[in-house]
């Protein structure tokens, strides 16, 4: 048995009161180990203002590297690259927008309709090329063709993690360089991080601020948590996510749980998602009225259900459900 | 021959049953003939960025593992195992020892289907 | 449109995080400019569509390259499996997997192949969808097949489709991710949509970083002002960013939204507020024009 308990909260949509609620979460909890798994955009720390004891870099992938010295220009690595990341050295400074194109057919599949431009006519040698690591996947074609031996493939730097404390617990969280691909991987790090320091400071609950998206991020965060808290908003995207993600966690077999927020905003489209879970017997906690306090809360870096409002009494009743599902669930194992 | 895998969460018998497969922080490889001989590894895969299941998979097959205990496996790992003959066997909430116990003792039941993550929803 | 402004200019709406208001923006802005084409390049996620009550009569699918291999001169020597950095093949005793959604697409494995056993065939990535016309707007969407994992390929088939005789307005997904800046890469000119609280500062500065990469001249619109923006202002005023515009906070534009509505039909005000949104854009990019001399 876990010494432990998860608590994820997530939204398939982004923009629905997640990082809000999963702060007041924390506060109600007093105690816990917060791990923001949102590692593209993590909001938590502005609420909880953890200090930060430590850091580290994280690598997602390679990134191709050409040496010049050795380049001898033959160009081989600019025809086969499929990503458009690698250019002649001299052009690589100016700004080229796309030439006005129609859509590639099918008839013939070319990767794209600049690669075949590229391999059909003859390329103007230049002395060195240069690699984007923007645009460069690490997929090593580059380092497969070259004929000296000049492209060398290495660990890129794709984010940061930290982990440090608040005046709730320990907390981690991570954030993904620009432009890096979320794979899931930094996800999974902040929270085996996360779980590592709930067992050496035997803290019983672990409170996650998922990920928007029903992707792998959303997967890394889900899986093995003992309830996924999905917060959803009475729109028609918010409705179109919600069964996305509901679907998700129930097929990486983790109990889920309903939040309607903003639901005075369209009480109709709101009964509908009810009637929706209820279908699904997917448990509806709460709904939460929308309250221009709690964006004032947000202003002042202060967290929401701090302050006495209608959202915080929605909150705090939705909170206790939240305890009770956990404890049977505990008791269960 | 260590031909049972059980993902773990720290690298020792009394850790709990790491519920992921592909990203699992450990495995315990041990034989199903001498609980004595074991050891622990790191998951060699938790480096990759896609595919960890599939590079996860690849890594068993290689040590001629053939029983797999775990708690999930998305169905691109589940491919994997079952081109290479290694059964998996799901477990809930127990410690390494425990399973491996159950194992023995034929209380786990093998499991034809990969935790259905379907069409890998983006 | 004044005469200073160029006809074929590329916009591309963008933010640090979901839910900003991004697409209410760019449709107001497409709806302000008049006649243009408005492109959806949230690929994962298109959802224009929801406000577009006409018909899509066209759908050109987009593909790309994965290995096929040829069980006749395969020895299962798994030199592509070691060569693939994606996991997306694997190779044991006589056994050959081949996971398509892992695979990028590179060609690393049909190159490696000693017997010449890969060859590559075309898998659907995803559809463009359009040009739909939505009155005065061209309308175009990218829409990524479900258990594809990147949608920039999408984007960049879809940016070759823009028209030269008209403008265009591109809504990218949230975020900083690689489909993200492949919508904005090229564009004349960049808007991040942000909300003025704390969050939206925060991801607000992600996006700047990402999107300063690029090299496009960058703008802020405030979305859900409540007239006291400080908190975006004085970054603004640091990064040196000039502020286009600031809608206000609106229940009623928020209750349309919920409905499918787009707040420039159904709320007093908003009209004029993305004209003036355009008029700002304006006459960034007539600066822009006599700075360069020419656009990109």
């Amino acid at each position: 048995m876990k010494p432990f308990q998860e608590l994820v909260v997530i939204s398939g949509k982004g923009g629905t009161g997640k990082t809000t609620l999963t702060a007041s979460f924390t506060h109600l909890a007093e105690r816990s180990v917060q791990c923001d798994a949102d590692v593209d955009a993590p909001d938590l720390w502005i609420l909880l203002q953890p200090k930060i004891e430590a850091e580290g870099s994280f690598s997602g992938g390679k990134v191709a590297r050409i040496s010049p010295e050795k380049c001898i220009g033959c160009g081989l690595c600019y025809q086969h690259c499929r990503f458009e990341a690698i250019s002649p050295a001299k052009e690589a400074d100016r700004k080229t927008p796309l030439p006005p194109k129609t859509l590639a057919t099918t008839s013939k599949p070319a990767y794209s309709q600049d690669q075949a431009d590229r391999t059909s006519s003859p390329v103007a040698q230049a002395k060195t090329y240069r690699i984007d690591p923007n645009s460069c996947e690490g997929c090593g074609v580059c380092q497969i063709v070259c004929p000296v031996e000049a492209v060398q493939l290495e660990e890129r730097y794709s984010g940061q993690w930290f982990s440090g404390e608040t005046a709730y617990g320990p907390m981690v969280y991570a954030r993904l360089a620009p432009g890096q691909e979320n794979s899931g991987k930094l996800v999974t790090l902040v929270r085996q991080k996360a779980q590592i320091v709930a067992r050496s400071r035997q803290i019983p609950l672990i409170i996650i601020d998922g990920p928007p998206g029903t992707g792998c991020p959303v997967i890394s965060a889900l899986t093995g948590v003992d309830l996924a808290v999905i917060v959803t908003e009475p729109t028609l995207s918010g409705k179109h996510d919600l069964e996305r993600v509901a679907t998700l966690a129930e097929h990486f077999r983790v109990p889920v749980a309903i939040v309607v927020n903003k639901f005075d905003l369209n009480p109709e489209l709101t009964g509908e998602l009810e009637s929706w879970a209820a279908a699904h017997s997917y448990p509806v906690l709460g709904r939460i009225p929308f309250s221009p306090a709690v964006t004032q809360s947000l202003l002042a870096k202060d967290i929401a259900v701090r302050r006495e409002n209608p959202a915080s009494s929605a909150i705090k009743e939705i909170w206790s459900k939240v305890e009770a599902t956990l404890r049977r669930s505990e008791g269960g194992k | 021959m260590r031909d049972i895998a059980i993902t773990a969460t720290a690298p020792s018998l009394e850790a709990e049953v790491d519920a992921r497969f592909g990203r699992a922080s450990h495995f315990i490889l041990i034989s199903s003939q001498n609980p004595d001989d074991w050891e622990a590894t790191t998951n060699p895969a938790l480096s990759a960025g896609g595919g960890a299941g599939v590079a996860a998979g690849q890594f068993l097959a290689s040590r001629g593992v053939k029983a797999l205990l775990t708690g999930n496996v998305g169905p691109n790992a589940f491919s994997v195992l079952q081109a290479a003959g290694i059964a998996v066997f799901p477990v809930n909430g127990q410690t390494v020892r425990e399973a491996y116990q159950n194992y023995l003792k034929n209380n786990l039941s093998r499991t034809a289907q990969p935790t259905k993550a379907a069409d890998h929803l983006h | 449109m004044s005469t200073g402004t160029p006809r074929r200019f590329r916009i591309t709406v963008a933010s640090g995080k979901g839910g900003t208001g991004k697409t209410t923006v760019a449709i107001g802005l497409a709806r302000a400019i008049g006649e243009t084409q408005l492109l959806d390049a949230d690929a994962e996620e298109p959802n224009i569509h929801l406000f577009f009550p006409g018909q899509w009569d066209k759908e050109t699918p987009v593909h790309r390259l994965v290995p096929e291999v040829n069980f006749d001169r395969c020895t299962y020597c798994g030199r592509c499996a070691s060569s693939c950095q994606f996991n997306a093949l694997v190779v044991f005793g006589q056994k050959l997997l081949f996971f398509e959604e892992l695979c990028h697409g590179c060609g690393a494995c049909s190159l490696v192949c000693p017997e010449k056993a890969i060859t590559e065939k075309p898998r659907r990535v995803g559809v463009i969808r359009g040009p739909a016309h939505w009155g005065k707007i061209l309308l175009l969407e990218a829409r990524l097949e479900v258990g594809e994992a990147s949608g920039t390929q999408l984007i960049r088939e879809m940016k070759r489709a823009i028209s030269p005789d008209l403008p265009a307005v591109i809504d990218a997904a949230p975020g900083a991710s690689c489909p993200v800046m492949e919508a904005i890469k090229g564009s004349d000119y960049c808007l991040l949509v942000t909300e003025p609280t704390p969050f939206g500062l925060s991801d607000l500065q992600i996006a700047v970083e990402a999107v300063r990469e690029l090299g496009v001249p960058l703008g802020v619109v405030i979305n859900r002002s409540s007239g006291e923006d400080r908190l975006i202002e004085e970054f603004c005023t640091q990064a040196g960013l000039p502020i286009l515009a600031r809608i206000p906070f609106s229940r009623a534009a928020a209750e349309a939204y919920s409905r499918g509505q787009h707040p420039i039909d159904t709320v007093p005000g908003f009209a004029e507020i993305f004209a003036g949104l355009w008029r700002a854009l304006q006459a960034q990019l007539e600066a822009q024009l006599q700075k360069e001399g020419s656009l990109a």
